[in-house]
């Protein structure tokens, strides 16, 4: 049998507990061989004062008594919501609440939401501006014909008076009369 | 150990914090470093007690957690500690003296002790668990999270690592590359 095969099996054997029945040309061949004798025993004193150096790391020592009091403390304060855990509700309402608003907006009445302006309302009505501009001819505000226009033709006329009875576009002039409807014809 | 009870936390901890303190001190070597890893291996099982498993032994589970711990908080440290091959270098001399200066037995565990400190963490881990606790092969594995076979492999490396570090005389048998590093040395 092979020394270095017979040493390096039995020395496995022994580390791991794997002596048997199988190991029997092992032992036999042990006894009549002194190196592979010295290689397994110095394997075994090997792992014997290695074990010795590690019994020596730990002898005497034990958790101390306060080591309870300590975890316990440090498991209550992580049990508490600290100002982080407690931000973390807010923000989420934030969110939920903002997103909420926006969803609303969405779905609102067309009147009601604010994302639907018509564009020509963005003018507003023609105001008293609009009209002298229009009456002088000098339209500051391009749109501001177009306004006067619309509210010519579409608005319930009263019978223009005053300066007033001179602004036409079309120089249809109105002329005041005691007779008259008041109408624009 | 499912429920808020701290009571029922306690009975968990003091079942089980011996053998995850003495795996913190074997590594570390270091009482007080053990005992803060004690404490902040249980306060992650207080964390997760809702999550442990009833059916199996949450032993191994802790003592994952305490080597994972150990390690991390030595990783700065063993920076400091001198490489193996150094260790091996610096000692040879001292451990070749004549037959008559035959070194004590307590002086081979102090060297040891030092060639234990140097050890990659796996190989530590594995002798802790294997030859400190007492730990089956099997059990061994499943802490260290590896198979049966690797963790055989890591206790023979760990006690090459050391073997060489025994007297010349005792170790006259050794590999051929590392009679040949001795022979280098010297």
């Amino acid at each position: 049998m092979d020394c270095r095969r017979v040493a390096r099996e039995l020395i496995e054997f022994f580390r791991f507990g794997e002596l048997d029945a199988r190991s029997a040309p092992h032992l036999e061949h042990l006894e009549v061989c002194l190196a592979c004798r010295q290689e397994v025993g110095l394997d075994r004193e090997l792992v014997l004062q290695m074990q010795r150096a590690l019994a020596a790391r730990v002898d005497g020592h034990a958790p101390s008594p306060g080591a309870w009091l300590e975890i316990r403390r440090r498991a209550l304060e992580e049990e508490r919501p600290g100002w982080r855990q407690r931000l973390v509700p807010l923000s989420r309402l934030a969110l939920v609440g903002g997103t909420a608003i926006v969803l609303l907006a969405l779905v609102a009445p067309s009147g009601l939401s604010p994302f639907d302006v018509q564009p020509e309302l963005v003018y507003g009505e023609p105001t008293w501006q609009n009209f002298e501009e229009a009456a002088s001819g000098e339209l500051m505000d391009p749109y501001a014909g177009r306004w006067w226009l619309r509210y010519a033709t579409q608005a319930p006329h009263a019978l223009a008076t005053g300066s007033l009875a001179t602004v036409d576009p079309w120089e249809r002039l109105v002329t005041p009369s005691p007779r008259s409807s008041g109408l624009v014809h | 150990m499912q429920s808020d009870d701290l009571q029922a936390f306690e009975e968990f901890f003091q079942t089980y914090q011996r053998p995850v303190y003495l795996t913190a001190l074997a590594i570390t070597r270091d009482p007080f470093l053990a005992e803060e890893i004690l404490q902040d291996c249980f306060v992650k099982a207080y964390r997760v007690r809702h999550r442990l498993r009833t059916d199996v032994s949450p032993l191994p589970w802790l003592q994952r957690v305490c080597t994972n711990l150990c390690y991390s908080r030595l990783s700065r440290r063993r920076a400091l500690l001198e490489p193996l091959t150094d260790l091996i270098g610096n000692l040879a001399p001292d451990l070749s003296a004549g037959p008559d200066q035959v070194v004590e037995s307590r002086e081979i565990v102090e060297v040891l002790q030092r060639g234990i400190d140097a050890l990659p963490p796996k190989q530590q881990t594995a002798i802790i668990l294997y030859y400190l606790h007492g730990y089956s092969l099997a059990e061994a594995a499943e802490i260290a999270g590896c198979q049966v076979g690797t963790m055989k492999s890591r206790i023979h490396y760990a006690l090459r690592a050391l073997r060489v570090l025994l007297p010349v005389e005792r170790r006259a048998r050794l590999p051929r590359r590392a009679r040949l590093a001795d022979e280098r040395r010297t």
